[in-house]
């Protein structure tokens, strides 16, 4: 029904490395319910870009060191213009 | 001592209202349209006073939703009124599909009324397809809060 979304995450690495942060307090902490952020580490829902840096802030990483999207060799990626 | 591994999903405020939603329409209409085939069957159409019972009918589903909100809140206060913006997408997804059902229901009674039929018949064309817009929208929420996303 829905197509399953590329990007990848390390929520629940990041969570375990963060003195074993539970999903409830990351959801409390970055403003929406546990439900989605469940929903986020398993890939099955993409947040917000806002949601996805308020993730990142939590545990003082990078958004990519969050959330990854694996390269398209089909796309041609690398083979910019100039 | 671990929740770390806690992926046991939990059902949201916003998904347990949906479910209260769906069984308030389906029993509230399940009632109205029983009492109107029944009094179909038991005399002449254009002799059926469904507008008082159509109203009656809309004053009980306003006030049983508002109080079955009430009791949620009360019953669960720390996850009332926390709406974020997965809830919104699944909402609005739900709005699609309502709106198709609406089309409907208006093409049906649109369709009716050229034919000059009886206005009972345009008011039920019309009234199914809300009443099948709330209902599918319902079942759309819950299919996306539990399964494609």
């Amino acid at each position: 029904m829905v197509k399953p979304t590329r990007i990848t995450n390390e929520i629940r690495a990041l969570r375990f490395a963060a003195a074993e942060m539970t999903q409830a307090e990351l959801a409390e902490r970055i403003g929406v319910t546990r439900q989605t952020v469940i929903a986020i580490e398993q890939g099955r829902y993409s947040p917000s870009l806002e949601v996805a840096f308020k993730i990142a802030r939590v545990f003082g990483v990078p958004l990519e060191r969050v959330f990854q999207y694996p390269d398209d060799q089909r796309s041609g990626r690398g083979r910019k213009p100039s | 001592m671990s929740k770390i591994i806690d992926t046991e999903v939990g059902v949201s405020y916003r998904e347990k209202s949906t479910v209260v939603i769906l069984i308030g329409y389906l029993a509230v209409y399940s009632w109205y349209f029983a009492r109107v085939v029944e009094a179909a069957r038991s005399g002449p159409i254009a002799e059926i006073d469904y507008q008082g019972l159509l109203i009656v009918m809309v004053g009980v589903l306003v006030v049983a939703t508002i109080v079955a909100q009430i009791l949620i809140a009360v019953l669960a206060p720390s996850e009332a009124e926390q709406v974020d913006e997965r809830d919104r997408l699944i909402g609005l997804r739900g709005d699609r599909v309502a709106g198709w059902a609406v089309t409907i229901g208006a093409l049906a009674g649109l369709g009716l009324a050229m034919i000059e039929a009886d206005s009972f018949w345009i008011a039920h064309a019309l009234l199914a397809g809300l009443v099948l817009a709330e209902i599918l929208k319902s079942v759309a929420m819950l299919v996306n809060y539990r399964r494609s996303m």
